[in-house]
């Protein structure tokens, strides 16, 4: 933990309380970014078919913003440590069904990466076949260069990393239940 | 391709667009409901499972970046379609 604010109850109290709002606040963020945006892609018509440009793609800045997002992240997190909580047989069963359905969904996430891949193997010549993920991920990004100006994709990467660095790379070295309060 | 099935695109992917925002709504609600509650949150959850295995930890971090990296920096070309005969 930040010695500063360990040292400082106001300091501490605060940051507690900026994380609460934020985490108060985080479901009306994805309402904010989710439903508009499809709702834009539900009003632009005449889409044929799943292609894509090369103008808007390779860009190293939305690289770039992941990883900064990644270290935001990680740090943010610093105002979370030491909060108070008390952990149940519910909360414990509830933490272990997360974690089951975050690698079952990527498991199913990499099967239909392994089925798309295999039907371009196989060579198939209609347009409605499968695609490997990354066909649909950059084909999303160059239209929504045309429906947002990227916006939506530079959001999605940001939040993306942003979790990510909370989540996996957490800003304490005990477990939240021991952490210093 | 079929125009019946076009005419659908946009609601379809306006479908998948919404679901995901929910799944994001879903866990994002239950995290502030856990926060006010001073209840282990989702990230507390998540982040000591990374403490506990933190080796998981990062080679879960490594694909996201790779991931990140192969859609973003790959010079890949686009198909030449429509391919249909």
């Amino acid at each position: 933990m930040n010695p500063s604010i360990k040292a400082n109850p106001s300091v501490k109290r605060t940051a507690k309380a900026v994380y609460r709002v934020f985490h108060v606040l985080s479901p009306l963020l994805v309402l904010a970014v989710g439903i508009p945006a499809g709702f834009l892609v539900f009003l632009t018509k005449g889409h044929e078919f799943c292609t894509y440009k090369t103008e808007a793609l390779p860009d190293i800045w939305l690289f770039a913003l992941g990883a900064v997002a990644f270290f935001a992240g990680h740090y943010f997190g610093i105002l979370g440590t030491g909060q108070a909580n008390k952990i149940t047989p519910a909360s414990q069963k509830f933490g272990r069904l997360a974690i089951v359905t975050a690698f079952l969904v990527t498991s199913l996430i990499l099967v239909f990466e392994a089925l798309g891949t295999a039907e371009i193997a196989v060579g198939t010549t209609t347009p409605s076949q499968l695609e490997p993920i990354t066909y649909y991920v950059r084909c999303a990004i160059t239209r929504d260069v045309d429906i947002s100006g990227l916006v939506f994709t530079r959001l999605l990467i940001g939040l993306t990393f942003y979790v990510a660095g909370n989540w996996f790379w957490p800003n304490r070295t005990l477990p939240a239940a021991e952490a210093p309060r | 391709m079929n125009p019946a099935l076009l005419d659908t695109y946009s609601l379809g992917m306006a479908g998948v667009i919404w679901a995901i925002t929910f799944i994001g709504l879903f866990v994002s609600s239950l995290d502030a409901v856990f926060d006010l509650k001073d209840w282990p949150t989702v990230s507390d959850q998540i982040g000591d499972w990374s403490l506990r295995n933190p080796w998981l930890a990062r080679a879960l971090v490594a694909l996201l970046f790779i991931l990140l990296a192969h859609f973003v920096l790959n010079p890949l070309r686009p198909p030449t379609c429509p391919c249909v005969p």
